[in-house]
């Protein structure tokens, strides 16, 4: 609605332009589920989300502590996910309790 | 774990695709992660020899996915150990002798998850795969436009796909030079006779056909020559499978001795019915669905009706090539109300038959085993 009322606003009646057959364009799907609160779930939104959705987490089947502690070793020692020390384990724990088993 | 909480409605499944992407795909598509976008084909697209572009999975490993791009400015930059770098625009490459090719692209972890035990990753059904007809030119030729020096080992290959972080590696592939130079691989700027999508990698990717996808880089950016062998992770550490025979391992005993995933094992999906469908007793069914490998060809493909008892011969599609689907017919008429199920096995011109069990391996990678197709039959 906005825009129509600028394009009447400044008169302009002309047709758009046609697209540029040179420049093609792709909007990306979007569509991250908010993950249940709990501890390390802060930690969690900081380490993981800067490259990937929360999707990536909860599309996965309940996996092991096991594969969950080797997947978050992946991302900090492969991939350089910005993980302290500290949050590591915090991040582990959510990760198996969300969607993990012992 | 103590304090922490559930969802509210349960752990969300594959959600719809928005509107934003309906430009580019059918609304059925699985959205199986966003961010970046994979997108898995419903099975009941494979009814057609050709997988409609609209319908064809997209896979991204990083979230710098080009979104926008001008043909005035695109260019594949050739480079590395060469007589001449070039840089040539679409233009250029629709100069260089066309080649049409029809091949299946395949994820190396369609099916992972149906592995057992389950595995990290994109959890693909089935519909990771897609067959075109992909045009463009020879990568042999692309490469002799900058001119390939003497003693290049490799051929490495980018496209405009970027890390979101400095140190993520970014996503270069490589071939050997006898490989990229075969005359099979090439630099496709066409789908079904029409421009590729962009999440399929406009405006032109490398089609390897037989091997999986992870080869066939889209959206290309760069090639260079290398007189070297390639060292990029995305060879020396990602996408390698046991080097044991069909890529197998133990879970509780991991293979010390890895190698780059390579050319497709032989793989037939069942199209129709789909699992959980409803037949009739004494009423004819048309079952059909695809087969391929890595290039030989497929010469048969068997259904059972008994749980793998007994086999009989399916009637083959038209043969659009040795790396396209090969799709398969079958007339069922079950005599029997009740719970029933119908397998597929194909077998290649190389002398490939599908395995009867499941092969496990890490990664989640090549699933080929017959699988039954549970259906219930109703009077």
């Amino acid at each position: 609605m906005g825009i129509l009322f600028f394009a009447l606003a400044c008169g302009r009646t002309e047709p758009a332009p046609a697209p540029d057959s040179n420049v093609h364009t792709v909007v990306l799907p979007s569509d991250e589920p908010s993950l249940p609160d709990g501890p390390g779930k802060a930690d969690v939104d900081m380490a993981c989300h800067s490259c990937h959705s929360s999707r990536y987490l909860t599309s996965q089947p309940k996996l092991s502590r096991k594969t969950w502690t080797a997947e978050v070793d992946k991302m900090r020692s492969v991939y350089g996910a910005p993980i302290e020390d500290a949050s590591a384990p915090k991040i582990v724990d959510y990760l198996v309790g969300v969607n993990g088993t012992e | 774990m103590l304090g922490v909480g559930a969802w509210a409605c349960g752990k969300p499944g594959p959600a719809a695709l928005d509107a934003n992407i309906k430009a580019e795909k059918v609304s059925d598509l699985i959205l199986l992660t966003d961010r970046p976008p994979n997108l898995e084909t419903p099975l009941h697209y494979f009814s057609t020899d050709l997988t409609p572009n609209e319908a064809f999975f997209v896979r991204w490993h990083l979230s710098g996915v080009p979104t926008s791009i001008d043909l005035r400015t695109w260019r594949l930059k050739i480079g590395g150990h060469v007589e001449h770098p070039v840089e040539l625009s679409l233009d250029d490459l629709k100069k260089l002798e066309p080649v049409t090719t029809v091949a299946v692209n395949q994820c190396s972890g369609n099916g992972r998850s149906l592995f057992s035990p389950r595995v990290p990753g994109v959890q693909w059904g089935r519909g990771a795969m897609g067959n075109a007809k992909w045009k463009g030119v020879r990568l042999k030729d692309v490469l002799a436009k900058a001119g390939v020096k003497a003693g290049a080992i490799d051929v490495s290959v980018r496209g405009l796909d970027r890390a979101p972080l400095a140190t993520v590696p970014e996503f270069v592939k490589s071939l050997d030079l006898a490989h990229a130079q075969d005359g099979e691989v090439l630099v496709a700027y066409e789908m079904n006779d029409a421009p590729l999508p962009m999440l399929n990698g406009f405006p032109a990717r490398l089609v390897v056909p037989g091997y999986y996808s992870t080869y066939w880089t889209k959206s290309l950016d760069q090639i260079d020559v290398l007189p070297n062998p390639f060292e990029g992770y995305w060879i020396k550490k990602a996408y390698r499978i046991p080097a044991t025979p069909a890529a197998e391992e133990d879970p509780a005993s991991l293979s010390k001795d890895t190698t780059p995933i390579g050319k497709m094992n032989v793989q037939s999906v069942v199209v129709k019915p789909e699992r959980g469908e409803q037949l009739h007793v004494n009423a004819s069914y048309k079952c059909e669905g695809v087969a391929f490998d890595g290039g030989t060809g497929i010469s048969k493909v068997e259904v059972s009706t008994d749980g793998g008892a007994t086999w009989l011969p399916c009637e083959l599609g038209p043969d659009l090539g040795r790396y396209s689907f090969r799709r398969f017919r079958f007339n069922w008429t079950p005599n029997a109300a009740g719970p029933a199920s119908l397998r597929a096995r194909a077998t290649s011109v190389g002398g490939e038959t599908q395995p009867d069990n499941p092969r496990w391996n890490r990664a989640g990678y090549m699933k080929n085993h017959i699988e039954p197709v549970d259906v219930t039959v109703i009077a």
